[in-house]
């Protein structure tokens, strides 16, 4: 998936401009940047629910999904209820594997409640598991350690690996410079004038990290 | 559905039963020409407030569903007093097509609902613009109708004229309604969830949002042609089932229709029979008679905040 001179801007407010880059097919590639840096509006212009101001993007046959930073419910819905959107046409196997991912994220018990009387972190569970369980071969997770305790960042992290293993693909947003490190293949800093984008050994070192997300030190 | 959903469902039908039965039989003494009286005057109101019932209830699940705010309904956002307003126009100027005020306060509410697609609807997302703007129309018809028939001796705001003409027009209207129903009702579910994602699943939420506020204005407009506006009743009667079954959008339509349909005959029989040969406006009968739910609501959020 490749996008070509993106811009985008609200109003008269330009959050970036011509911006060029490539989704890595099978890889999970990070997108670092301050707040307000425009990361989430990339990531809605990728996934075709924003268009650019100018600019182009390439994507091939690959079906893709977005998953915003909150999801909110605004009725009543149980955790059943909502996985269920997403296997309506799944074979035999494809739900054993719905399963799997719904155990992973410890919400086999949460399945008959109402999602607005969970957590926080509970209901950030049920999005991931929405997530994961979409068809779709890319997936555009906009800030996913939200609220989630160490336990579940490092199921996520898990669930992560064994996705891309199956061939998905991953642009997921974060603040966490070392669950980064650990979890992608590519790294890009997102900035209002550029997008810098290159190997994670190669780009996530200090001098960068100090430079494009606006810190003195990292002590 | 639960034993305790299927309970509910059961005494709520059997309560409407009684009370329908009630309306039909019960005699009171001083009335004479008893079968006329059944056919031309029982019959078509009863009728009228099954459909009523069904309007109130429908409405308001269809609004607060597809704007996704569950406090809303027609009448906070001026659509019932829109058409009120209309009936009000149409009995100072030309009275004479009075006899078709259900179709006209459909129409009515059809383009109270265009205004504020066009206007307040806009900013959905902001919940507070939605319900003051939305308020403030209300009650801007509500002064205009209050003014235009301040000296006209208009009632309005009762089932007793209720003739067969109006319940035919409001029998078209509801088939009307069933057809859009029927083509739209399968995504009603998916309201609740953000519109990125329904957006991601393929569903044009436009056009089916259009046509579910569609049905919600036609008919919720025909029957304030002759009821009035009945301020709240539709938020009160979704939220209380809503509470009270925990049921998803979809799920809750047939206990949301049975509960106002309920309410509507509990109203209307103390609007007639109570103070018999005074007739009570059944709007306010409805309003009161809904306060309480209305209050333990209200504690209810109190406490969940």
């Amino acid at each position: 998936m490749q996008f070509e001179e993106l811009e985008a801007s609200y109003g008269s407010k330009k959050v970036f401009s011509k911006i060029t880059g490539e989704i890595v097919r099978h890889n999970v590639t990070t997108i670092l940047g301050p707040n307000g840096s425009g990361k989430t509006t990339l990531m809605l212009m990728l996934a075709h629910l924003m268009k650019p101001t100018t600019g182009k993007i390439k994507l091939e046959n690959d079906s893709l999904f977005y998953l915003p930073q909150r999801s909110e419910v605004y009725d009543y819905m149980t955790v059943k209820q909502l996985l269920e959107i997403t296997h309506l046409e799944k074979a035999e196997s494809d739900i054993k594997q719905h399963n799997q991912i719904i155990a992973k994220l410890g919400l086999t018990k949460l399945l008959n409640n109402d999602i607005n009387s969970l957590s926080g972190g509970q209901q950030q569970r049920v999005w991931l598991a929405y997530a994961f369980l979409q068809p779709a071969r890319i997936l555009l997770l906009d800030e996913p350690l939200t609220y989630l305790d160490v336990k579940y960042q490092q199921v996520f992290y898990r669930m992560l690996v064994q996705e891309k293993s199956r061939g998905r693909t991953f642009l997921i947003s974060l603040h966490d410079i070392e669950f980064a490190r650990r979890c992608s293949e590519y790294v890009w800093f997102l900035t209002p004038e550029k997008l810098v984008t290159g190997k994670t050994d190669k780009i996530l070192i200090l001098e960068n990290i100090l430079h494009y997300l606006e810190i003195d030190s990292i002590n | 559905m639960t034993n305790k959903q299927k309970l509910s469902f059961g005494l709520m039908f059997s309560g409407c039963i009684f009370l329908a039965l009630f309306q039909l039989i019960y005699k009171i003494e001083s009335q004479s020409d008893w079968q006329l009286i059944i056919i031309q005057l029982r019959l078509p109101r009863l009728i009228f407030e099954l459909g009523t019932g069904l309007a109130i209830g429908l409405s308001a699940v269809l609004l607060a569903a597809t704007l996704r705010q569950p406090y809303l309904d027609g009448s906070m956002i001026g659509i019932a007093s829109g058409s009120e307003l209309t009936i009000a126009l149409i009995t100072v100027l030309i009275p004479a097509s009075l006899i078709y005020r259900v179709l006209i306060g459909a129409v009515a509410g059809i383009l109270c609902l265009l205004l504020l697609r066009s206007s307040i609807f806009k900013y959905h997302n902001r919940v507070l613009f939605l319900i003051i703007g939305g308020f403030c129309l209300a009650m801007f018809f509500n002064a205009l109708t209050t003014i235009l028939t301040e000296s006209s001796g208009w009632a309005g705001k009762s089932l007793a004229n209720v003739t067969w003409l109006d319940v035919g027009w409001l029998a078209l209207i509801t088939l009307v309604a069933i057809v859009f129903w029927q083509k739209n009702s399968r995504y009603l579910d998916y309201f609740a969830l953000p519109e990125l994602q329904t957006k991601q699943l393929g569903i044009d939420e436009a056009k089916v949002a259009l046509s579910l506020q569609l049905i919600a204005a036609g008919l919720l407009g025909a029957v304030t042609a002759v009821l009035g506006t009945v301020f709240f009743a539709g938020v009160v009667v979704n939220q209380l089932i809503r509470e009270y079954t925990h049921l998803g959008i979809a799920a809750r339509v047939p206990f949301v229709i049975v509960f106002s349909i309920l309410d509507v005959l509990l109203a209307d029989t103390v609007a007639h029979f109570i103070f018999y040969p005074t007739e009570l406006p059944t709007n306010a009968v409805l309003l009161v008679l809904l306060a309480p739910a209305f209050l333990m609501l209200l504690m209810r959020w109190s406490r969940a905040i």
